[in-house]
């Protein structure tokens, strides 16, 4: 049998006892109002159950007994027979429950014999002054019947206990505390002959843990008990809706704490709900935008360390974000300013705040229940958290993060400086050693260390250091457990590693919770302390690597350039040179053999193309040494040329300062990496020198580029020039404001990053408004402020600065509009 | 005894700390115990001496003098530790030594005066007149709901 439903038997005979009892007690003390109150309370929560459940029968006969008991609430005295009546109701809603516990459904008949006179009496018309007399009564027939009712109750409440979440509490504490006992005698016993004690320990060591494992399970339960009801809800709620829905669940038996999924039941209900209402379009607009007539919720449920991700996701039409922020604007959540300032994301977000709905009628089924507000304040009351992925148009993936609070977790106890702490098991990948010079290694790169492994790079986190308990040099070997925490993965470098244990997770004193590398505390075998490692914040520490670390300015002005990622390489000499990534395509690995020589030009085929190769003064020609070449393949977005380079050293992220007093020809400069001198490789340079139609006047209207640092000129005005734009280039807020004054532009560009970029932006503004032109925005640092400032001022955009490609697809947009202005 | 002279009569547990006699009210003490295998705390702040298992359950162990501001806590408070309930959590207060527990009369006892500028007068409720000195009587719930002890 379904599950809810012997919940709901267990539950409702237990309610109709109390009812029954509350019922004589009634008709002592005819004004006692909170006996009334208990009865029609609990006939009210049978009532709901039996409409949530589709048990139409119980559903009536509740709601009629309730109807009576209305009256009596409302001042009407009650006479022993109406009484009698609400308790022939109360008998037949038992034997209906317990026909229920065998078939599972409810038995067909009718009870019109007892609602008939109910709804009389209900409605203060005495129709039938005494109740009817018994032999009239069909069947059931209630004498001999009632007795095996009362018999057949105790069974089914016997099968069930309740036990307060306090107790199973208590128990796990006295059972950790009998494990440890266990494990002192079992150390005893190693050390000196134990003699005739030794069988029985062992039996009792057996027992102790299988009596640990009872206690630890009867706390966890599947996930999927938070589940069951929803294929129903959202059957009936499709019906309703006119709307043809499936629902999917992978993972129903991750278990989880119990309070937790307490607190979960309800959450999981609206939002099912809300996607089936809200998500989910109706049949005829799925197929009209192509997706399949079938909407599908779908509930996926898996454990990630020490915690439980549960995800429902929807394929209907996503959150609508620009509606979104008309909303949050017109209820006053958010100034326009944040409101522009926010990415798509952040809007999305919003729906979970108080004081938001979307729904602008409401139906039968949405209108009751929580605000989306309110589960999240119910998942973060249990330490989860609440997530959304926004796909418009496709759907909507809510994502709740929930603990693993007091749950058992398989645990890998490490060792580091003298001190163990346990680091849950679901959360390591692998272990290995790192030995220097063999494929398992230790990097240094500018104080941040990164194992490189099977030629991958990961992270690399020293938890001696990062938890400041001993100083020593950064090792370049140790022992290393690889982890994984959602899409991150990190290595943290242990002394040692133990056994395997399973620990109860005891959270740590709110004192503590700040500590954000600590998820907790257990009690090993041995009874010492120790502490349980949080992935998810070892994770961030790996997050902030290669930011740089050494005091940063507070003041945004004084940061310089935000950090970009650069490749490092050596070419033609044996300094050092740097390239941004974000300029390189690919690495390549060339054999010479398959060089070709055009016109002078030194080529390589792929496929029906032909790659351009170029190699800086004074390294040796392409194909002299033999073996393989390394290349690296630059490319602007619509041409590539491979460099060949002597050895490619690395990538960093480093703040780009460039000291253009040392540029050379093809450098733009010099700049520190990680205590190194390095040249800046001009990308650009290479790009003009190799095709001189580059720079080519495209006959269009030029763009205007107001960017203060030469690095970033250096870049973009090859880039949209390569493109088919003149590019003017101003650098100042005054030359903006001169060059080119009173021609047609397609667009203006302006850096939001430098010093001056309050002056630039005003006359960026200013230039677009005159020429009717569109005001785009770059940033590197992505600040809010920043973002907003532009919108401010008009920008119809705001880039990334290394996001080329969105730039020329935002300027060939324009185009059209621009040579309509012009 | 009456009714009314239990009221007026209370039970401390005395220490000394930094030359300065304290009580704590008896019934905001659990109990007392001897402080084996502390685990540190990284990064858990200079009053924090660590955690303990004392019987099954994880006890918070802060050394009483750091939490206080006192000269010269240093490492003290890693012997014995006075255990206390608070918000649902076992904490204990760490301390070298214990005094002798002390049934004082209420009526005498005096509020402790605000122009005490010493670090721990926030934690003090009243004022104890012993034969030879006076005792301070800490409030235990206060010391621990400010969160780093006086640092704060």
């Amino acid at each position: 049998m379904d599950d809810l439903i012997r919940d709901f038997v267990v539950e409702t005979l237990e309610a109709l006892e109390v009812i029954d009892a509350e019922l004589v007690r009634f008709e002592r003390e005819p004004d006692a109002q909170p006996v009334l109150a208990t009865i029609f309370r609990l006939l009210h929560t049978v009532k709901g159950a039996c409409g949530f459940l589709g048990l139409p029968r119980l559903e009536v006969l509740a709601h009629g007994a309730e109807g009576l008991i209305e009256r009596f609430r409302g001042g009407a005295s009650a006479s022993r027979s109406e009484v009698t009546l609400v308790l022939k109701a109360v008998d037949r809603i038992k034997s209906i429950t317990l026909s229920l516990l065998e078939t599972g459904r409810e038995p067909g008949a009718d009870d019109e014999d007892i609602l008939i006179p109910l709804r009389a009496a209900a409605s203060g018309r005495a129709a039938e002054p005494e109740p009817p007399p018994v032999g009239e009564t069909p069947a059931p027939p209630p004498g001999a019947r009632h007795a095996d009712d009362n018999r057949d109750a105790a069974a089914v409440a016997r099968q069930s206990v309740r036990v307060s979440v306090a107790r199973l509490d208590q128990m796990m504490t006295v059972v950790s505390e009998l494990v440890l006992v266990r494990n002192q005698m079992a150390e005893i016993a190693r050390r000196a002959d134990a003699g005739p004690f030794k069988a029985p320990l062992q039996r009792l060591s057996h027992i102790t843990g299988e009596l640990q494992d009872g206690v630890m399970r009867a706390r966890m339960q599947h996930i999927g008990a938070a589940w069951s009801k929803l294929s129903r809800i959202v059957r009936d709620l499709a019906v309703e809706l006119g709307k043809d829905i499936r629902i999917e669940t992978i993972g129903a038996d991750t278990e989880i704490d119990r309070q937790i999924l307490e607190a979960l039941k309800d959450c999981v209900v609206h939002l099912v709900r809300n996607a089936a209402c809200h998500g989910v379009e109706r049949r005829q607009e799925r197929i009209d935008a192509g997706k399949p007539a079938q909407g599908l919720i779908r509930l996926t449920a898996r454990r990630e360390g020490s915690q439980i991700i549960m995800e429902i996701d929807d394929d209907g039409a996503g959150l609508d974000v620009a509606r979104l922020r008309t909303i949050a604007a017109a209820r006053g959540l958010r100034t326009p300013e944040q409101l522009a300032a926010m990415t798509d994301g952040e809007a999305a977000m919003l729906i979970l705040e108080p004081g938001f709905s979307t729904v602008t009628e409401l139906t039968n089924l949405s209108g009751r229940g929580m605000g989306l507000d309110a589960v999240r304040a119910a998942i973060e009351a249990v330490r989860g958290r609440i997530d959304l992925i926004n796909r418009p148009g496709a759907g909507l993936t809510l994502i709740l993060k929930l603990p693993l609070t007091l749950a058992i977790a398989a645990a890998l106890i490490v060792e580091v400086c003298g001190q163990r702490f346990a680091l849950p098991q679901g959360a390591v990948v692998e272990l290995v050693r790192a030995q220097p010079g063999s494929d398992t290694r230790i990097e240094h790169l500018s104080g941040a260390m990164t194992l490189r492994l099977r030629e991958g790079l990961t992270p690399l986190i020293d938890l001696g250091a990062l938890l400041g308990l001993c100083v020593r040099t950064p090792p370049d070997g140790g022992l290393i457990a690889i982890c994984r925490h959602g899409p991150v993965r990190f290595g943290i470098l242990v002394d040692a590693l133990h056994q395997t244990e399973e620990i109860v997770v005891k959270p740590v004193s709110v004192r503590l919770r700040s500590l954000t590398y600590f998820g907790g505390a257990t009690i090993l075998g041995d009874g010492s302390v120790a502490l349980i490692l949080e992935p998810a914040g070892l994770a961030a520490v790996v997050g902030r690597v290669g930011e740089a670390a050494p005091a940063a300015a507070p003041a945004a002005q004084d940061e310089g350039p935000a950090p970009a990622p650069l490749l490092l390489f050596r070419a033609g000499g044996p300094a050092l040179k740097a390239a941004p990534l974000a300029t390189v395509a690919r690495l390549e690995e060339v054999d010479p053999a398959r060089i070709e020589h055009f016109g002078g030009r030194a080529v390589l085929r792929q496929g029906e193309r032909f790659l351009r190769l170029r190699r800086l003064d004074g390294q040796q020609a392409p194909g002299a040494g033999g073996g393989s070449l390394q290349v690296v393949v630059f490319s602007d977005g619509r041409q590539s040329i491979g460099l060949i380079v002597d050895e490619i050293v690395d990538v960093v992220e480093e703040r780009l300062s460039i000291d253009a007093a040392l540029a050379d020809d093809g450098m733009l400069g010099a700049l520190m990496i990680g205590g190194r001198a390095a040249e800046m490789f001009d990308v650009a340079a290479m790009f003009a020198a190799d095709a001189p139609e580059y720079c080519a006047d495209g006959g269009q209207a030029p763009v205007l580029l107001i960017e203060s640092a030469p690095f970033f000129q250096a870049l973009l005005e090859p880039a949209l020039g390569a493109a088919g734009y003149r590019v003017i280039v101003a650098s100042s807020a005054l030359e903006a404001l001169e060059r080119g004054a009173g021609t047609a532009l397609t667009a203006v560009v302006v850096d939001l990053d430098g010093e001056n970029a309050g002056e630039e932006l005003a006359a960026a503004a200013a230039r677009s408004a005159g020429a009717g032109a569109p005001l785009i925005g770059l940033t590197s640092r992505g600040g809010a402020a920043a973002r907003a400032g532009a919108r401010a001022a008009g920008a119809c955009a705001v880039l990334g600065k290394f996001d080329r490609r969105s730039l020329l697809a935002l300027l060939a947009q324009r185009q059209p509009l621009a040579e309509a202005a012009a | 005894m009456s009714a009314a002279s239990v009221e007026d009569i209370a039970q401390f547990v005395t220490l000394r700390l930094d030359g300065q006699l304290f009580g704590l009210p008896i019934r905001q003490v659990r109990d007392v115990f001897v402080l084996q295998g502390l685990t540190p705390v990284p990064l858990g702040g200079p009053a924090l001496r660590g955690l303990a298992n004392l019987r099954g359950r994880i006890v918070t162990v802060y050394g009483l003098a750091a939490l206080l501001g006192l000269a010269g806590a240093g490492e003290a408070g890693t012997r014995l530790a006075i255990g206390v309930d608070w918000r649902d959590e076992a904490i204990g207060l760490g301390v070298d030594s214990i005094g002798d527990v002390l049934e004082l009369p209420l009526a005498e006892a005096e509020p402790a005066p605000s122009h005490l500028a010493t670090s721990w007068s926030r934690f003090a409720t009243r004022l104890h007149k012993l034969e030879r000195e006076l005792m301070i009587e800490l409030d235990i719930p206060t010391l621990l709901d400010a969160p780093h002890g006086v640092t704060d």
